[in-house]
């Protein structure tokens, strides 16, 4: 979408670049960024990066601490922890960006049509984002899961189900505030038809903020999916997944306590990562914040 | 404490990640108690500039040179502690918009009342007493009501004269009015002017009132400074600028006025050309490329000041004493 | 001659619901009167200066006209025809536009202004055989470099995107150009440049305009008639230079001699007006400019004024007009005629 390369967070063309270069003048975005793309890499490249199967049993070499032939040691099965790791970022970016696109992509239809459309369909369309938001997520989790089995499918709709509402009602609110704006009221005039208005001139300059939220709820959903994968609801085993690396860590702390700390250990490092760079899109992303001369 | 206010030399940079833009230039400035001083000009003149200079309100990113006498102090020279005091006790801003100058959550009462926060000698009943008194000088009869409403109660004009009332509260030596009845209606404009022209028969200090409306200068100063493009071009007695303008761009300025002319122009005059760029000026004279009288020295060499008479000074190539 | 636009008796309406009100519908919601029984023409060709200080209800009736707002009362009439429906209003806005009062903020800030330029052109389905030359003649017919059509709006400067917002109100053609404000928040040698253009483009396309504003030095030298507001009603309409040399309403008068004079050998020392216009909510009895007018007697309290006719094109809503009592003060002209002789070589005056 233009409006992507037009925040100037992935094209720098020739006005963007400024901001672009502030941007990874500050240390804490850098290494947000590394690390971002590092989770990238990693989830892409799997097969080619992780040394072993992440499912392979090797039950002779099980519960080995780190060592040269096993980086990160071996799980109660002997699986090589290195893999699993690896493995799992692809399970975690793969569950928490398709649920996030998912939900980014109802909550800005639903929250432009709200916010544009009829008072009548604004009043129903919040009152269903209400009802939604109440809900409590792990509930609703439980329920949908037992009703429709664990797994991923599952999984990406509980989250998107439940982190919809709140998208919405942000595009929604900027939709609101800038409906009546004079190049809104000036593109009525012309009779531009609704989906022009909505798409041409509103989406582009409410997506913004929607950016930043979802780049700061990625962490979010990995949180999440881990922890219903730690319940034994999300991912079902063998698929390598941050959350069950903990949950198998945590029947063997006490002989192994490294997997916690590995299996952990990327967990942190992606919350951080995406929380950073979300952080840093909303200060660079934000208009009023002008690279270039003081007013 | 009523004292002279001297700008002598002002220069004032901002570096910026484009180059350094010279917004002001070598302005020299005078204005004694009991004056009203007009700095007139179109935008990117820097009366902005000289404004928060004078209100030592620069940003962080901008270096001065030459100095800012008040009295016996040099603005420029003071340390952040000093400042802060004299902004709160000696120099007062009323602004453009006076519903950006008001907390929107406290009642005008309640803030007429903490502007005062430096007077300890006096208590909260008598602060109350000064309050009533300085609204019903501004015009404002109903003081009790007043001071109980919050800001968005109030009307753009009500709110100004609260904002002079503030202003005034602290009896300042200075009272800079930027561009007052802009966000004003011309009925609106007309009152404030009056406002300040009552007022000032009482106050003591200097008032410095900057505008871009040539009419609301008229009506309310003594003396008036010309800028443009960040240096004074011409500066003398109200109606010597007005009526024996000489410099180019302040008879270029007073024929775009439309109120001047009461019969229907069939086209408005204009200064053809814009303004030039602040971060490469030209060597000249800064007004030379847009400059109808222009002749040999005014591109190559920097106008020198011309004084006409005791007050009048223009600086232009042009112009002969 | 038929006019281009009519409105006769136009009224908008607000209902001011408070929430009980709404959830219970127990009373039926005070109405407020934003525009009142507004009767207007604007005849081909003809520069119309709707005239009014913020509250008048002076945008109301520009945005009611192009079917932005509803009107409750009355009915408009584009060239002869009663216009009711959203596809009659369709057919006004094809053929008129509109200038907003910031000329940035009308501008949508991620489109680049080549595409603004040629937006009506896809909006009206209009033949346009090379989209990059339409943006480039528009610009240069409103005196821009075609370099422009690669800028967003935020980088242009106030009078840059005036001219912008010129082209883009012309591209269509239209034959009713109506202004909000259009020289507000720019400088005094560039407010003459913006309406020379518009003046020059009126006569290479002769479309009819309305131009609304509360700045009445401007405004004279633009308007071929004068349409005073106050408070939703029109209190004053008349040819432009007998309204400023003979005001007849009493606020037509306080508003010319409200604005400052720039000349210091004529200052006022007196107030011409007191006071602000009231909230349409508080609309006064009787004439409503009573709790402001100098020369306000017991029936205007009482009694609301009708229009009157007078001779020579003029309309005011007055019990007790004035006669040439408005007279204008000396001609400041000719204090300057001294130096207004010189001036004539230093000033271009864009004569064409």
């Amino acid at each position: 979408m233009s409006s992507v390369a037009e925040l100037g967070a992935s094209i720098p063309d020739r006005q963007r670049f400024p901001r672009l270069r502030a941007m990874m003048s500050d240390p804490v975005i850098a290494i947000a960024v590394l690390l971002v793309a590092g989770f990238f890499i990693t989830a892409a490249f799997a097969p080619w990066i992780a040394p072993y199967s992440p499912t392979k049993i090797d039950v002779l070499n099980k519960l080995q601490p780190p060592s040269a032939a096993h980086w990160f040691g071996t799980d109660h099965l002997g699986r090589d922890l290195l893999s699993r790791v690896i493995y799992g970022a692809r399970t975690a970016l793969m569950i928490a960006i398709v649920s996030v696109a998912i939900a980014g992509v109802i909550g800005m239809l639903l929250g432009l049509i709200a916010g544009y459309g009829p008072r009548w369909l604004d009043g129903i369309l919040v009152l269903t984002f209400d009802s939604l938001n109440s809900l409590p997520m792990i509930m609703f989790a439980l329920a949908i899961i037992t009703v429709m089995g664990a797994g991923t499918g599952t999984l990406i709709l509980v989250i998107a189900m439940t982190s919809f509402p709140s998208y919405a009602r942000l595009i929604r609110a900027q939709t609101l505030a800038l409906k009546n704006s004079d190049y809104i009221v000036a593109e009525r005039l012309l009779d531009a038809s609704p989906p022009r208005i909505l798409f041409v001139h509103l989406l582009p300059n409410v997506i913004g903020p929607l950016i930043i939220l979802l780049s700061m709820d990625i962490p979010v959903v990995i949180m999440v999916e881990a922890g219903l994968s730690f319940l034994g609801l999300g991912v079902r085993p063998p698929t390598p997944s941050w959350g069950s690396i903990l949950y198998d860590g945590y029947t063997s702390i006490r002989s192994a306590p490294y997997m916690v700390i590995f299996g952990g250990l990327p967990l942190v490092l992606a919350t951080l990562g995406f929380t950073f760079l979300g952080e840093g899109l909303r200060d660079y992303l934000d208009p009023r914040m002008k690279v270039g001369r003081p007013a | 404490m009523t004292a002279s206010l001297t700008v002598e030399n002002l220069s004032v940079r901002y570096r910026t990640p484009h180059g350094s833009v010279h917004a002001l230039r070598h302005v020299n400035m005078e204005a004694r108690p009991g004056e009203v001083i007009g700095i007139v000009g179109e935008s990117g003149c820097g009366k902005s500039t000289l404004v928060t200079a004078l209100a030592n309100l620069l940003p962080a990113n901008a270096s001065v040179d030459g100095s800012i006498r008040y009295g016996a102090l040099d603005l420029t020279g003071l340390d952040e502690r000093h400042r802060r005091a004299l902004r709160g006790d000696e120099i007062a801003l009323v602004g453009q918009d006076p519903m950006t100058a008001f907390n929107p959550v406290l009642t005008i009462g309640d803030q007429l009342i903490d502007f005062q926060h430096h007077r300890k000698d006096i208590g909260r009943a008598d602060k109350k007493n000064r309050i009533a008194d300085m609204l019903a000088k501004v015009g404002i009869s109903d003081a009790d009501r007043r001071m109980a409403n919050y800001p968005h109660e109030l009307s753009g004009g009500m709110r100004q004269r609260v904002a002079i009332a503030a202003a005034l509260l602290t009896d300042p030596g200075l009272l800079i009015a930027d561009e007052p009845t802009t966000a004003l209606d011309v009925t609106m404009e007309a009152q404030i002017i009056h406002l300040l022209r009552e007022l000032r028969r009482e106050y003591n200090g200097v008032i410095i009132v900057v505008s871009h409306h040539l009419g609301v200068i008229a009506e309310l100063c003594d003396r008036v400074y010309v800028m443009y493009a960040g240096e004074v071009v011409e500066s003398g007695d109200v109606d010597a600028i007005f009526h024996d303008a000489r410099h180019p761009y302040t008879r270029a300025l007073l024929a775009c006025d439309p109120a001047r002319f009461h019969e229907r122009l069939e086209r408005l005059p204009t200064i053809p050309g814009s303004l030039p760029s602040l971060t490469q000026l030209p060597v000249g004279c800064v007004y030379a490329p847009r400059c109808a009288d222009c002749f040999e020295p005014c591109p190559v060499h920097p106008p020198p000041v011309v004084r006409l008479s005791a007050d009048h000074a223009v600086s232009c190539h042009g112009a002969r004493a | 001659m038929t006019p281009i636009i009519t409105t006769e008796e136009l009224s908008v309406t607000f209902a001011r619901r408070r929430l009980s009100d709404r959830l219970l519908g127990l009373s039926p919601p005070p109405e407020f009167n934003i525009l009142d029984k507004v009767s207007l023409a604007l005849m081909p060709g003809e520069t119309l200066g709707l005239v009014g200080e913020s509250g008048s209800g002076k945008t109301t009736l520009a945005r009611t006209m192009l079917g932005l707002n509803r009107a409750s009362e009355g009915e408009i009439r584009f060239e002869g025809r009663p216009v009711k429906t959203q596809p009659d209003f369709r057919m006004v806005r094809r053929k008129s536009a509109m200038m907003f009062q910031d000329p940035v903020a009308s501008l949508s800030p991620r489109q680049k202004v080549g595409a603004l330029l040629t937006e009506p052109f896809v909006i009206r389905r209009m033949a346009m055989h090379d989209r990059k030359a339409t943006a480039k003649s528009l610009l240069a017919q409103v005196g821009l470099p075609a370099s422009f059509v690669e800028r967003y709006p935020h980088e242009l400067s106030g009078g840059q995107a005036r001219r912008v917002g010129v082209a883009r109100a012309l591209a269509l053609k239209p034959s009713l150009l109506i202004a909000d404000e259009p020289t507000a928040g720019l400088d005094v040698s560039v407010q003459g440049d913006i309406l020379n253009l518009i003046a020059e483009l009126k006569e290479e396309l002769a479309f009819a305009s309305m131009i609304v504003t509360h700045n009445l030095a401007m405004v004279r030298h633009v308007s071929d008639r004068l349409a005073i507001m106050y408070l939703g009603r029109l209190v004053e309409t008349g040819p432009t230079q007998d309204v400023f040399d003979a005001p007849l309403h009493p606020y037509t008068a306080s508003l010319i001699k409200s604005e400052p004079v720039p000349d210091p050998r004529r200052r006022r020392e007196s107030l011409a007006i007191k006071g602000e216009i009231p909230s349409v909510f508080r609309r006064p009895q009787g004439c409503e400019f009573h709790t402001r007018c100098p020369v306000a007697r017991e029936l205007c309290r009482a009694a609301t004024p009708s229009y009157r006719a007078l001779s020579g094109n003029r309309t005011v809503r007055c019990h007790f007009p004035l006669e040439n009592r408005g007279q204008e003060p000396e001609v400041l002209n000719s204090a300057f005629a001294n130096s207004r002789g010189k001036k004539h070589d230093q000033v271009e005056y864009r004569s064409t």
